[in-house]
């Protein structure tokens, strides 16, 4: 049996986590890491009831390097594979198996999910037009063909999870990847998932144009200071 | 020729920062390139505080005219802080970049230690 690693970064997500870790873990995947991005709330607590090995950042370092960390710790502790799992309940555990098959059977060594194949996300209209246009952005810098950009559910085999480092700490994390995906040369496939826009993932999400393009700025800036 | 309050000032000021450069090159908190560029500063801005005419010598070197010395001063000021700014940003990220690894560290090394607890 491959052993499957779901990394979820959370920051102050003491409402979601519980029910996303026990979702997954219903279906099936037991091997749950929150990396709790030092939240000033019960995330950890919460997530180490509902069955999560819980990495605790003492500091709030970003999405980025919370996924980082979730990533290292599941490469010492054997996994096989690795996914990326949003901790506010906006991914659906149903869409795994389609996400983790192209990576197990080595069709792929990345699965990007996109919203924007596959109808039923209900993108609001800003979101879909930003979105959109990062996709764009990548295909320009990096010249990989996406529908979706800064969808956080991804799938690594072991060896794309060990070849891909997450420098970026916070949102830009999203485009690096796919300029690494780019740069290693690894086999990518977009998976149609569903978002599920509820008004608490709304609100702990950032959208609009001022968010874009700061994420726009620092992953300009990344680039050009590393 | 009586000196200025603003020479006076400056020179002042100069050598202050001059010895602020000497003693943490001492100290070792700054590298000898970096207090040379610091020295060549501060020393540049003594230079033209007294001798205004330098200011004429470098407008003509850089080819910016020799109308207003003051110009060149500004130029040559405004290109100096825009590299500054530069530097602290990528100074500001490494440092950042560090932060995140030490915590990183500590993390995982915690849950590991509380896992064989």
């Amino acid at each position: 049996m491959p052993k499957i690693f779901v990394v979820i970064a959370a920051y102050n997500e003491e409402h979601a986590i519980g029910n996303v870790v026990k979702g997954l873990r219903k279906a099936g995947y037991h091997d749950i890491v929150v990396v709790d991005d030092g939240s000033d709330d019960r995330t950890s607590e919460v997530a180490t009831d509902a069955g999560a090995k819980v990495v605790r950042h003492v500091l709030n370092r970003g999405q980025g390097a919370a996924l980082q960390t979730g990533m290292d710790y599941a490469l010492r502790n054997g996994a096989d594979f690795i996914v990326h799992f949003d901790a506010d309940g906006q991914h659906r555990v149903e869409d795994l198996s389609a996400m983790l098959a192209p990576v197990l059977s080595g069709a792929a060594d990345v699965t990007l999910g996109s919203r924007f194949i596959a109808k039923g996300s209900n993108v609001p209209g800003m979101r879909a037009f930003w979105l959109r246009r990062g996709a764009l952005l990548f295909r320009i810098l990096y010249g990989i063909r996406l529908t979706d950009s800064h969808n956080g559910f991804r799938v690594f085999s072991r060896r794309a999870a060990e070849t891909i480092r997450i420098t970026a700490d916070r949102m830009e994390h999203a485009s690096e990847i796919v300029d690494q995906i780019a740069k290693h040369r690894l086999r990518y496939r977009e998976i149609p998932v569903v978002i599920r826009y509820t008004e608490y993932s709304k609100a702990h999400s950032s959208q609009g144009p001022l968010p874009a393009l700061r994420i726009f700025l620092r992953t300009v800036a990344h680039k050009l200071l590393r | 020729m009586t000196p200025s309050a603003l020479q006076l000032f400056a020179t002042a000021f100069a050598l202050f920062a001059l010895s602020r450069v000497f003693l943490r090159l001492k100290e070792h908190q700054l590298m000898i390139r970096e207090a040379m560029f610091w020295g060549i500063i501060w020393i540049g801005m003594i230079t033209i505080v007294w001798v205004p005419a330098t200011a004429n010598l470098i407008s003509l070197t850089l080819g910016i005219g020799t109308s207003k010395p003051i110009d060149t001063i500004i130029y040559i000021g405004m290109v100096l802080l825009f590299y500054l700014v530069y530097r602290m940003h990528a100074k500001h990220e490494k440092l950042q970049h560090e932060f995140t690894r030490l915590v990183r560290l500590v993390s995982i090394k915690e849950s590991e230690r509380a896992k064989r607890r």
